[in-house]
């Protein structure tokens, strides 16, 4: 198995390379300037000397692939480069002031939606085609059609300017949370609970479930000890995808919300131009997705001894 | 001989009371059959094509003027006149929300067909002929696809700009990874499948073998993959404008409808409620549709 994590490490690292240099070169490639060079306001203000010497400055005087090189030397020892938007500030200090936050805003949503998800599907697959199943798929279907934007502005509406419990913007303190929260869950929570009850329907449906329950177990210890054990590793699979969609914090609910996170940060980023930012949360952006489908998938085959690596 | 062989088979087939002597119903039209009998799939499909239709004839169709402001109604509440009410500067919402079905059907069905073209292209190319194009391809597709497709979306928009046909672009070239890798895994499966190796066996060209063997076994997942695609196309564009990034203002899209009507949701939410509404109306369309598409192509699956 060790052999198959280091391969898969080293196949990721490489995917990520390939990733910086697409995100570097479709950064170079658009047009618009970083800066605000080429804005015509400030090119009045901007001296030819003054424009050589910043670009200089941020080496972006020299060729597109020197660029990159330059780029590329200085992350592998670890220095992000200056950002272009927040001036004189590094980018590995915006990203420790924005990460924690994101990080936060992710797991809470989550870690909740996971494990109501996987209760709500637990409990619509034992009590199928009952009222409780219905219900709960009813909620499973909101979660899945609305678009959180959406249900933002409705929760907005209605705790915020109607019922005046939650403020509508800002990041801290708890009335604060419960909004981004609830809209960042409420998807991942709908699809995690939609997966769980198939799973489990499919396991019920299996032999070793009907002899369980020939033996004269007590359903209850069917249900728990034969039917969750099997049914809840596939749910895995759908539970690392979210963490790290989640992680990487939705942009919907950070702009919404006016979260300072990544996720404001990266729009912010795009919107300068500002490249080593955007290079910086690209590698990290696709790294936690890579690391996350592979922790996937070790977990996968240690909690299910059928499956073997190759 | 064999023509009254002929004669008798075309007899046979055509008495009526010989059910097993009936040609073979096309799959296709028993897969569409089975998920018609599927309350949900099939209400969901009369909703798509009725929003496909008020948006193609949305010139006709739609009461007022999308555009135009009309200041003599300004910020109206539902009425007889404006049933959805109008927003600050006095246009309709009903007229809007039937033009904005048209640009969402449009960037819903148009982007998708062209993500799912490129991505048959380049999975059948890499599935087909292996070897360094596949892993060239494969690890293009992999990095593209280790990144949150909604940011590379955001990307390719502040990079090139606003507006549909830009959205259309950045949305096939976020998008293309999905149906490449599909596809490139079904035809390293079907490439060992008796029928293609005796196609290439006598000699037909590999053009011919994916058109002709390959191609009309994908597109029951294709068809899986767009009814799932779509309405994410949909959601995106709806985001996207309602974030300022996608379609320009004053082009009646849901998405730019709800920018509009959420800098004024406190004095009239009536002008991001019916976009919300249809939005939602269309997700749950398209999710009932391809539920019943994926149980109706896959037998196995139900």
């Amino acid at each position: 198995m060790w052999q198959y994590i280091v391969r898969r490490v080293l196949q990721a690292i490489f995917t990520l390379f390939v990733l910086s240099l697409i995100t570097f070169f479709v950064a170079k490639v658009t047009p618009g300037s970083p800066l605000g060079l080429d804005d015509p306001e400030n090119a009045a203000k901007i001296t030819p000397a003054m424009r050589k010497q910043l670009l200089e400055q941020y080496d972006l005087d020299k060729p597109v692939p020197v660029q990159y090189v330059l780029w590329f030397t200085k992350f592998i020892r670890g220095d992000l480069g200056l950002s272009l938007t927040y001036r004189n500030e590094h980018v590995q200090d915006i990203l420790a002031r924005t990460w924690p936050i994101s990080a936060q805003l992710g797991l809470i949503a989550a870690l909740l939606a996971i494990s109501l998800g996987t209760l709500l599907g637990i409990v619509a697959a034992v009590y199928r085609n009952t009222f409780i199943d219905y219900a709960s798929m009813f909620i499973a279907v909101i979660g899945v059609a609305v678009p959180s934007f959406v249900l933002a502005i409705g929760l907005i509406l209605l705790f915020s300017l109607t019922l005046h419990w939650f403020p509508v913007t800002g990041w801290g303190t708890p009335e604060r949370m419960v909004m981004p929260i609830l809209v960042l869950m409420l998807g991942p929570l709908a699809t995690t609970a939609r997966f769980t009850r198939a799973s489990m329907l499919e396991v019920i449906k299996q032999d070793y479930v009907r002899t369980a329950r020939a033996k004269g177990l007590l359903e209850r210890v069917v249900i728990l000890r034969h039917v969750l054990k099997n049914a809840l590793i596939p749910v895995i699979t759908v539970a690392g995808p979210t963490l790290a969609g989640m992680l990487t914090g939705s942009v919907f609910v950070e702009q919404i919300f006016t979260i300072p996170g990544v996720a404001n940060a990266f729009v912010g980023a795009i919107g300068g131009r500002d490249y080593p930012m955007i290079m910086a949360q690209t590698i990290i952006f696709g790294g936690l997705v890579i690391f996350m489908n592979l922790a996937v998938d070790v977990a996968y085959g240690i909690i299910d001894p059928r499956i073997r690596y190759s | 001989m064999l023509e009254t062989l002929r004669k008798r088979v075309r007899n046979e087939q055509s008495a009526p009371d010989h059910p097993a002597m009936r040609a073979p119903e096309n799959p296709w039209a028993k897969a569409f059959r089975r998920m018609l009998k599927n309350r949900g799939a099939a209400l969901g499909l009369y909703v798509i094509l009725f929003f496909a239709l008020i948006g193609a004839l949305a010139d006709i169709v739609a009461p007022y003027d999308p555009i135009k402001p009309n200041f003599t109604a300004l910020r109206q509440p539902p009425s007889a006149q404006h049933l959805f009410g109008t927003d600050k500067q006095g246009r309709d919402i009903l007229s809007r929300i039937i033009h904005g079905a048209r640009i969402s059907m449009a960037v819903g069905f148009l982007s998708q067909g062209l993500t799912i073209f490129i991505g048959t292209v380049v999975g059948a190319i890499a599935g087909y002929y292996g070897g360094k194009v596949d892993t060239i391809l494969m690890r293009i597709t992999d990095s593209l696809y280790a990144f949150p497709t909604m940011l590379l979306l955001i990307i390719f928009m502040a990079a090139f700009g606003r507006g549909f046909i830009n959205l259309l672009i950045a949305m096939s070239i976020a998008a293309w990874v999905g149906p490449a890798r599909l596809v490139r895994s079904q035809v390293l499966q079907l490439k060992s499948q008796a029928f293609v190796e005796a196609s290439h066996a006598l000699g037909a060209p590999a053009r011919h073998i994916i058109l002709r063997h390959m191609l009309p076994n994908l597109i029951g997942s294709l068809m899986i993959f767009l009814s799932f695609g779509v309405p994410a196309a949909i959601m995106a564009e709806a985001g996207l404008s309602f974030l300022g990034i996608g379609l320009v203002p004053p082009t009646p899209s849901w998405g730019v409808m709800l920018n509009d009507g959420f800098a004024v949701l406190r004095a009239l939410p009536h002008v991001v409620f019916f976009p919300s509404l249809v939005i939602i109306i269309t997700m749950l369309a398209f999710m009932y549709l391809g539920d019943g598409l994926r149980d109706a192509f896959d037998p196995r699956s139900s």
